[in-house]
């Protein structure tokens, strides 16, 4: 019989018990859901992630103190960081590194970070404040809904001025323009030269923290009265894409005149999305890997339900004999009729699980889902070979059958 | 196609005990014989005429088939042999439930690897010739005992076969009906075909040519 002859044999097979060929398949179609959910959320996840770290702003490196190796993965772990004389007291970054930083060749925009506790007056807290340069404005996209950021003029003269979130500004001066406005830090006053757009604290600011409640300063003043004088980190902007790798050579020799040793780390934007994609990717994966056993479990139901057939189907697989039906009919037949299965059934849960992942963030907005071309593609190549594989038994049962006990059974 | 079997054992072994089911069978059907072949339950009619019908090989002797030895063949031989040069009847019709009558017929003729459409005609044929044209997309349960033994029989003769075996074909048919379909294989028996029929019913014996009386295995030609 000609293959297409066969599969529509098989077709007709499957159609003659239509909710058990549907109870067969429904194994195969939760597998697949299951699996496209799973690996959706996880890529969605990844997606997040990513334009987050992005929406940071681009062409960023970071020099962090101490010795991290993110990029080379010493050791034997490969999705890990190492990181060695991270303790404090050994933090030997300083502001002058950032002064020796400014105004080289590649850089677009340089500032240093200082993470300073004060006492606020008004509302008698202990806030944190964070010391940054003018140039903080533009590498870490900042919005302003009053105002300007401090100037260059500021820092140099370590004024008290301060720039401060939409959340801040609700606390001190009830939401209102408060520009030219003074609150206290340390019994001193500062005078407000900006107030920041709101943000929705999902968009994270540049060290993951609520952007609202930022009470931004001149590096220079918040370093200048504190005992501890090394900063916490430094940002830099490189002119464009093609001058980060230079850049980071660049400033790696600019610190090094400062530096005894290499005791800072150069990460490029790059290098950090890389490691949480690996983070990511490894999850996504595990995610789907325990989906894929629920396909497994799917192939048995069809492995099951074959043997079945094959049994209740022996009568018939004697008269086809019979007639004229040789073994590799027989078995083609009965392949067809799992491939089939899981084949429809891929396909359903395909469409279940794409639906799914596109109605899943409006009934949890908080869950992103993006749908990955790979696992779709390999969880209908599983698919099918989960037909084929969980077919191979039964219809080879049946090919063997002896067609004169078919006949006389029952 | 004329039938040699000379000196033909089957036994059956189950356990350690072997079983004897046909002695030294001779018989030679000749072309477009009528034979008739009876005997008592369990005395081997049935396997002989599986051994005709190439169901089954021959556990010694030599079974030839139009000059052919069948014991030297491989299964994808003896399908192509049961396919087009052997049709079957048997007692319970064998029709699948799940088909049609025309799909039933057709399907003997697909698997000689025709193309559809000639199948479906070929199929078209076998029925009308049986005087079934119009029951053409009735289903085994929506026939009476009569129409489903002649799509049975249709779809024996799609393939034009020169031997038609039929195992107790009237046995699950009142009278009326048996003397009907027995009248169907005398009308083939005319046109040219081999007949084989295996039956413990005297009045279909009594029709054909020959009578072949099988009893513990052992073959015996029965006299007229």
């Amino acid at each position: 019989m000609k293959i297409r002859e066969n599969f529509r044999s098989s077709v007709k097979s499957l159609f003659h018990n239509k909710l058990r060929s549907f109870l067969t398949m429904l194994g195969i179609i939760i597998g697949i859901f299951s699996v496209i959910m799973l690996t959706s959320i996880g890529e969605g996840i990844k997606r997040q992630v990513t334009s987050q770290v992005e929406s940071l702003g681009a062409n960023l490196l970071y020099v962090f103190p101490g010795k991290v190796d993110i990029g080379h993965r010493n050791g034997k772990s490969k999705l890990g960081v190492r990181s060695d004389g991270m303790g404090p007291g050994q933090n030997t970054l300083t502001y002058d590194d950032v002064l020796a930083l400014k105004g080289r060749k590649n850089i677009a925009a340089v500032t240093g970070f200082y993470n300073a506790v004060d006492r606020l007056d008004e509302l008698k807290i202990f806030v944190s404040t964070t010391g940054v340069d003018e140039d903080s404005f533009h590498i870490s996209n900042l919005e302003l809904r009053y105002g300007s950021f401090f100037t260059k003029k500021e820092r140099l003269d370590k004024a008290r001025v301060a720039v401060i979130g939409d959340q801040a500004n609700k606390e001190l001066f009830k939401g209102r323009n408060s520009l030219g406005k003074t609150f206290k830090l340390n019994g001193k006053d500062y005078k407000v030269v900006g107030v920041l757009k709101y943000k929705k604290p999902e968009n994270m600011g540049p060290s993951g923290e609520d952007l609202n409640v930022k009470i931004y300063l001149p590096i220079t003043e918040v370093i200048a009265r504190q005992k501890e004088k090394n900063i916490s980190q430094i940002t830099v902007k490189a002119t464009s894409a093609e001058d980060i790798k230079p850049l980071e050579k660049t400033i790696r020799q600019t610190l090094l005149k400062n530096h005894r040793e290499v005791d800072f780390t150069v990460l490029k934007q790059q290098d950090m999305l890389n490691a949480i994609n690996n983070i990511l990717s490894i999850l996504t994966a595990g995610l789907g890997g325990i989906a894929a056993i629920s396909l497994l479990v799917g192939g048995i139901g069809i492995m099951n339900i074959m043997l079945v057939s094959v049994t209740e189907r022996t009568r018939e697989i004697g008269v086809r004999k019979a007639i004229g039906a040789t073994r590799r009919d027989i078995l083609v037949q009965f392949l067809i009729e799992s491939v089939f299965l899981s084949i429809i059934g891929g396909l359903l849960g395909l469409a279940a699980g794409i639906s799914g992942a596109k109605l899943l963030p409006s009934a949890f907005p908080i869950i992103h889902t993006a749908i990955s071309i790979p696992a779709v593609i390999i969880a209908l190549l599983f698919a099918l070979l989960v037909g084929i594989f969980f077919g191979v038994y039964p219809a080879t049962k049946a090919a063997r059958l002896d067609p004169i006990e078919a006949l006389r059974s029952e | 196609m004329a039938i040699n079997i000379q000196s033909l054992y089957k036994s059956y072994q189950n356990g350690d005990e072997i079983t004897e089911v046909l002695k030294d069978v001779n018989i030679s059907v000749k072309d477009g014989e009528f034979v008739a072949i009876t005997g008592p339950s369990g005395s081997g009619k049935s396997t002989l005429m599986n051994i005709i019908g190439c169901l089954d090989r021959p556990s010694r002797g030599s079974y030839q088939l139009a000059g052919e030895d069948i014991s030297k063949l491989n299964d994808y031989k003896l399908a192509g042999i049961r396919n087009k040069h052997i049709g079957f009847v048997f007692q319970s019709f064998n029709l699948l439930p799940q088909y049609t009558a025309l799909e039933n017929v057709e399907l003997a003729a697909l698997y000689s690897k025709v193309s559809p459409r000639t199948a479906r005609d070929k199929a078209r044929n076998a029925l009308a010739a049986l005087g079934l044209e119009d029951r053409l997309k009735h289903r085994p349960n929506q026939l009476s005992g009569g129409q489903k033994q002649r799509v049975a029989i249709a779809r024996a003769i799609v393939n034009t076969p020169s031997i038609i075996l039929a195992d107790e074909p009237t046995g699950s048919l009142d009278s009326k009906t048996g003397r009907e379909v027995l009248d169907i294989f005398k009308d083939l028996n005319q046109k040219g075909k081999t007949i084989v029929v295996v039956t413990h019913d005297l009045e279909i014996a009594g029709q054909a040519n020959r009578i072949i009386n099988i009893k513990d295995g052992i073959v015996q030609e029965v006299p007229q």
